[in-house]
């Protein structure tokens, strides 16, 4: 038996900062006890590394800051046994390139980790110190535990333009998210961003609605309605203010509801109150054909209606009797059904 | 006091001024915590405020926030919701899938979906989230509800065509690949199997028109010509469909043979048809319904 010419495997790019592992394979022959690495300068044809190592294994470690970043080599191998016979060829030549780690950053993701929106068009930056440029690149995204939620496609770049972009949407406003760029060079460096934090941040609108469900066993389908109503008071007049993020205060100005509100003949209308003076109107609902007026007098709450251009006739409900002390809250509820008035007023305890 | 009235503690004269509605509602000379408004009159006089927005709430303005708002729509900062967006999910489930998405102007009131890709006696979850240039806002939920129907229901997003008269179900088969590899060194086989796993069926039904089921049995033969071309017409479109039926099954589909047509002998107008139908993708994947089409409002991003 004697040793077989062996053959080393591909080499992707790597930094000379880092140590590189040359593997090689044998078919057949003597036990492999020792190798003998030999790397050139593939454009000078210089000899930059001759080195031989004892061990059964089929590799070579090359060291650290041995070769230098920018630079393509090539290398070839042969093997040694027990009696101290090397293999009688080298291996055939390797090809390589020695290159700085290339720098993904993705700017769109704020010093806070943030970002604004629950869609966003991030944009990642590709740097690399002996501008080997960038073939192509994808995103991936993470949960909250780093486990991938998806891979987005691949696109092709050269790194510089057009931008490395993906849109990714749907994101849930306030949920940690991972962010990881990889790409591959043009001479198929691998290069990753890492996975970087962020959270989205957004002003979200809110519905207060109920969602109504119903089968339609004619049409195998269930129907879906919601009542969508976007009623904003407006003030008329005066000062109004709030008081503790939950009252508002109108002893000095009058506010309405106008825009999006439609209201019928029969309804029952609650009010949640305390400081109403005597004797003057403090709520009024109004109609094409008239107004109702709400006043306070003493210890009962009287409504009044009123017809357009007609004064003689006004008809006048009163409440239960109840005495209301300054700032004690209380609720006024009223109901209206079949054109008959009811109102009654309780405290809120 | 009279029987029954009393003049003073309770209010008791019948108005004889009716206002059909209002349009306007002013408050003034009070420190107000919240107004509330509902036509359900039968909403109690409970000092308890309410929680939630009703059918037929009118207004609900908690003041909280420093905000006059009164309406089921929080817009938040100035806000303009542009969509709505109605989803889905089974009631064990945990992910949400799209039903639709309509556009939110404000001149409407009610809105209103129709989910068609329902499996009969299964529990589902709905849900309504409002949208602002694709913001999701919060999530209100509806009550379980359990779809429940009859028959034969093929859809698209357009179209719903129900067969309910004389159903027959084929023998459904479940398509999938193998094959037998006889080693000549060993006493068994090996097998080796395929990717694919889908359903292959045929429906055979009379098919009757709105006008003769609702005329107590008498037949409308032009009517019934014309109810069946529609059906065929929407078979042979050679566009993904939704399949399902009293049974809880529910497919995405295509037409896969001929269908055909088989007059009663004896009964003028009225025929049977009978076609068959391949299942072609995961009628649950968003993305599926999306690109087939399937879904109101939604396109593929």
């Amino acid at each position: 038996m004697a040793l077989t010419t062996p053959s080393l495997t591909t080499i992707l790019p790597f930094s000379s900062t880092q140590s590189q592992i040359f593997k090689f394979l044998v078919n057949s022959g003597d036990q492999v006890v020792r190798n003998n690495l030999v790397i050139e300068n593939n454009s000078t044809n210089v000899e930059v590394y001759n080195q031989s190592v004892e061990s059964f294994q089929l590799q070579h470690i090359l060291p650290v800051n041995t070769l230098t970043n920018g630079i393509e080599y090539r290398a070839k191998i042969r093997t040694g046994n027990l009696a101290n016979e090397w293999s009688l060829n080298f291996s055939e030549w390797i090809y390589f390139y020695v290159l700085s780690s290339p720098i993904i950053l993705i700017p769109t993701i704020d010093e806070n980790h943030k970002v604004y929106n629950s869609t966003i068009n991030f944009t990642a930056t590709y740097t690399q110190s002996e501008s080997e440029l960038m073939s192509s690149y994808k995103f991936l995204i993470y949960d909250t535990n780093q486990n991938l939620l998806k891979t987005y496609s691949e696109q092709f770049s050269d790194g510089t333009t057009p931008p490395i972009t993906q849109e990714i949407t749907g994101l849930e406003n306030e949920e940690l998210y991972y962010l990881e760029v990889k790409g591959i060079s043009i001479h198929s460096q691998l290069s990753t961003s890492g996975l970087i934090a962020f959270t989205p941040f957004f002003i979200t609108p809110r519905l207060i609605t109920t969602l109504n469900v119903e089968n339609l066993p004619s049409q195998g389908a269930v129907k879906l309605s919601v009542q969508l109503i976007q009623e904003i008071g407006q003030i008329d007049s005066g000062t109004v203010t709030f008081i503790d993020n939950n009252w508002v205060n109108l002893t000095n100005g009058q506010i309405s509801f106008q825009d999006g509100f439609q209201l019928g003949s029969d309804f029952i209308l609650k009010l949640w109150c305390k400081n109403i003076p005597d004797d003057v109107v403090f709520l009024k609902l109004i109609s094409e054909y008239g107004r109702i007026e709400i006043i306070k007098y003493e210890d009962r709450i009287h409504i009044f209606k009123y017809l357009n251009g007609l004064t003689a006739i006004v008809p006048h409900f009163i409440s239960n009797s109840l005495i209301v002390g300054v700032d004690v809250e209380f609720m006024i509820y009223l109901q209206s059904l079949n054109n008959a008035l009811e109102i009654t007023q309780q405290l809120v305890v | 006091m009279l029987i029954g009235i009393d003049a003073f503690d309770s209010s008791c004269f019948q108005t004889i001024v009716a206002f059909p509605s209002f349009y306007r509602i002013e408050l003034s000379n009070s420190v107000v915590d919240e107004i509330y408004i509902d036509e359900d009159t039968e909403i109690t006089d409970s000092i308890i405020k309410p929680v939630a927005w009703g059918f037929q709430t009118i207004l609900d303005a908690p003041f909280s926030d420093d905000s006059l708002e009164g309406g089921s729509i929080s817009s938040g900062n100035g806000l303009v919701i542009d969509h709505i967006l109605f989803q889905k999910r089974k009631a064990d489930e945990l992910y949400w899938s799209n039903v639709s998405q309509i556009i939110y102007d404000g001149t409407s009131t009610f809105y209103e979906a129709i989910d068609k890709y329902v499996a009969c006696d299964f529990d589902y979850e709905y849900s309504l989230l409002p949208m602002v240039n694709g913001v999701q806002g919060n999530r209100v939920t509806s009550p379980t509800i359990t779809a429940l129907f009859d028959g034969v229901f093929l859809s698209d997003k357009d179209n719903n065509y129900s067969l309910i008269f004389d159903v027959e179900y084929g023998s459904r088969e479940h398509v999938t690949q193998s094959t037998e590899l006889m080693p000549l060194n060993a006493q068994y086989p090996t097998i080796v199997f395929g990717n694919s796993d889908y359903v292959k069926f045929d429906i055979k039904s009379t098919s009757v028109s709105d006008t003769t089921y609702n005329s107590g049995g008498k037949i409308d033969i032009k009517q019934e010509k014309l109810t069946r071309n529609k059906l065929l017409n929407f078979l042979k479109n050679k566009k993904p469909k939704i399949y399902r039926d009293g049974n809880g099954n529910i497919f995405l589909v295509s037409l896969l043979s001929n269908p055909t047509e088989e007059h009663q002998s004896g009964i003028n107008g009225i025929a049977k048809v009978s076609f068959v139908l391949v299942e072609i993708g995961n009628y649950e994947d968003n993305d599926t319904l999306i690109n087939a089409g399937l879904l109101e409002g939604l396109t593929t991003t």
